[in-house]
């Protein structure tokens, strides 16, 4: 026992026999830098954690500080205090745990009673939360993979009376991919780039042939896969990872395609774009050295099995993806641990970014002498859209959340707002970008017609863009494009809160106090 | 089930490595890598190949390509 290396070896504490889970990830995994050793100090198989607890030199026996008692739930309690505690002891070493046990404890037989198996499932969570506490354990989902292929498919019960090995090919297979994945995740280190091909991978079509009226990226069925495969996309991105085009394509055609079609990802959503007819080895070579990133670090996504295996051979680009216009397929992409970071963000992850940009921001605005000179070096762009129904879900959810600059906190369902502008009412919405990014949709006017005059039933700002003058250009370009209809603004409703303070002092610094009603 | 000579030869090449050629008259004294561990692996990719199962008796007499074929033809 002494002798284990755990740097570089891997511990499997199982009670079944893994020779053939081992032997399918060997094979089909061959991106898998750890190599599984049979040596019985690496591996413990075959039932043998509990046989080989009896051994006073065995991994179990070390580290109980108890002996074992006969019931098979006191075991695998044990178990888990035993890795509870190496965890703690071994900050450096990394314990991966399944859940499996939930599987086997659905089974009643192995219960003294009813009650008893849900004593049983509470009891042993309690220990796992424990475990998933420490920096280096990481859980193996190994339910979902019982519940995506079922577990009449997943079980042979006579290999597991013979062999203590009650799983079929199919899942073994499987078990096999999504273990490599995990491995190879925790042992290489995150990934931090995502290259992507266009045709057939980002859109369905192929711009040199199909042309612009051929290429489907959209809410329908020809486009959906796509669609959810660049929102996924866009969500990595958000997540810290880095996104580049290699295709082989006419650059310009695949701009107009960014430029032209409303789809997640856009032009500049991407660091680096190699859109030219070299190798796509080279493109990737360059990549790596333009971001001064190792191609380690580096996911290669395409739908042609030509380019995923001729970077697999001539890069040391480790997780090659081949794309397949399939939605089984698709889901099982978008599981896998690559496109995951190892420290988990809080839960708004992408507020974190944007507060991380903030304080950028913030450091920018030290530098400046007056506000107004910040807010002109930022670089601010307004951009408004008159009843733009696709923005309704974010406004709706404004309407709900903003406190500070909200003229009258009422909520608006999507459908009330699609109510508000049936009856020939009008909604303003606000993007807003600057240097460092992209705010998205921030803010609302809500316009009610009464003939020439207009009233103004509200005004909402989210706080992220408060102090940027942003308050006055979005009400002077409302008010700009109301006087082309020859439209006059009469009335502005206003309720006043503990929490809208900063749109009083707008409304007080301006001159709007005289057309103010306030309603309660 | 029909079962030929040639499916069986893709599985054991599978299970064994590609130098393995079977004929009717194979046993498990035939081929030297075929033991407990193997077998395992032989019997999973059998009844992944034929989309079948065995049961516990079948397992244990499975010892020559000969008792394969008749097992599988009684599916």
């Amino acid at each position: 026992m002494e002798k284990m290396n755990f740097k570089t070896g891997i511990l499997i504490i199982s009670d079944i026999s893994l020779y053939p889970i081992i032997e399918e990830i060997n094979n089909n995994a061959p991106q898998l830098t750890i190599s599984f050793d049979y040596h019985e100090d690496i591996i413990i198989g075959v039932n043998k954690y509990i046989s080989d607890s009896l051994s006073r030199y065995s991994f179990i026996f070390i580290h109980s500080d108890q002996k074992f008692h006969n019931k098979p739930i006191e075991w695998q309690i044990n178990l888990l205090r035993i890795i509870d505690n190496f965890c703690l002891q071994h900050p450096k070493i990394k314990i991966i745990f399944s859940n499996s046990f939930n599987v086997a404890y659905k089974k009643k037989a192995l219960c003294d009673s009813i009650g008893d198996q849900f004593d049983i499932i509470s009891y042993y969570s309690q220990y796992l939360l424990n475990i998933i506490n420490h920096d280096n354990a990481f859980i193996f989902d190994f339910v979902s993979i019982i519940q995506e292929i079922g577990s009449e498919n997943s079980y042979n019960y006579e290999l597991g009376m013979l062999y203590q090995m009650p799983y079929t090919k199919n899942f073994i297979r499987y078990f096999a991919f999504r273990f490599s994945d995990l491995i190879n995740f925790l042992d290489t280190g995150e990934k931090k780039v995502i290259i992507l091909d266009c045709d057939n991978t980002l859109w369905q079509g192929v711009v040199g042939e199909d042309g612009i009226e051929g290429i489907f990226c959209d809410k329908n069925a020809k486009g959906l896969l796509f669609y959810n495969f660049q929102s996924f996309l866009k969500s990595r991105k958000e997540d810290g990872f880095l996104l580049c085009l290699c295709s082989k394509n006419n650059e310009n055609e695949v701009k107009d395609i960014f430029f032209n079609k409303n789809m997640p990802l856009k032009w500049d959503d991407f660091i680096v774009k190699k859109i030219n007819w070299l190798d796509k080895s080279e493109n990737i070579k360059n990549i790596s050295d333009e971001l001064n990133l190792g191609e380690e670090s580096f996911i290669f996504i395409d739908d042609n099995p030509f380019e995923i295996n001729s970077v697999k051979s001539l890069t040391n680009v480790k997780s090659c993806i081949l794309f397949e216009n399939n939605f089984y397929k698709f889901i099982q992409l978008v599981d896998l641990y690559i496109f995951r970071k190892k420290t988990i963000l809080p839960d708004d992850k992408i507020k974190n970014q944007q507060y991380k940009i903030n304080k950028l921001r913030e450091r920018e605005k030290e530098k400046f002498q007056s506000i107004d000179d910040f807010i002109k070096e930022l670089d601010i762009r307004i951009s408004i859209k008159v009843n733009d129904r696709e923005d309704f879900p974010r406004l709706s959810q404004l309407t709900e959340k903003t406190n500070q600059f909200n003229f009258n906190k009422k909520p608006y369902s999507i459908s009330e707002l699609n109510d508000w502008i049936d009856d020939d009412n009008l909604i303003f919405s606000l993007k807003v970008t600057d240097k460092y990014g992209d705010y998205g949709t921030v803010g609302l006017i809500l316009i009610k017609i009464e003939g020439r005059n207009v009233v103004l039933e509200n005004y909402i700002l989210s706080c992220r863009v408060l102090g940027k003058k942003i308050e006055n250009n979005f009400l002077d370009e409302v008010l700009a494009y109301l006087a082309t209809k020859e439209m006059i603004l009469t009335e502005i409703l206003f309720k006043e809160s503990m929490k809208n303070i900063p749109a009083k002092q707008f409304i007080n610094t301006n001159n709007y106090a005289s057309i103010i009603r306030t309603t309660k | 089930m029909q079962v030929s000579l040639e499916q069986l030869n893709e599985v054991y090449k599978t299970v064994f490595g590609s130098e393995i050629q079977i004929t009717e008259l194979t046993t498990k004294n035939d081929i030297e890598k075929w033991d407990s561990i193997s077998h395992l692996n032989l019997i999973l990719e059998l009844m992944h190949y034929f989309n079948t199962s065995f049961t516990v008796l079948e397992i244990e007499r499975i010892k020559s390509i000969k008792d394969i074929m008749e097992i599988l033809k009684m599916k």
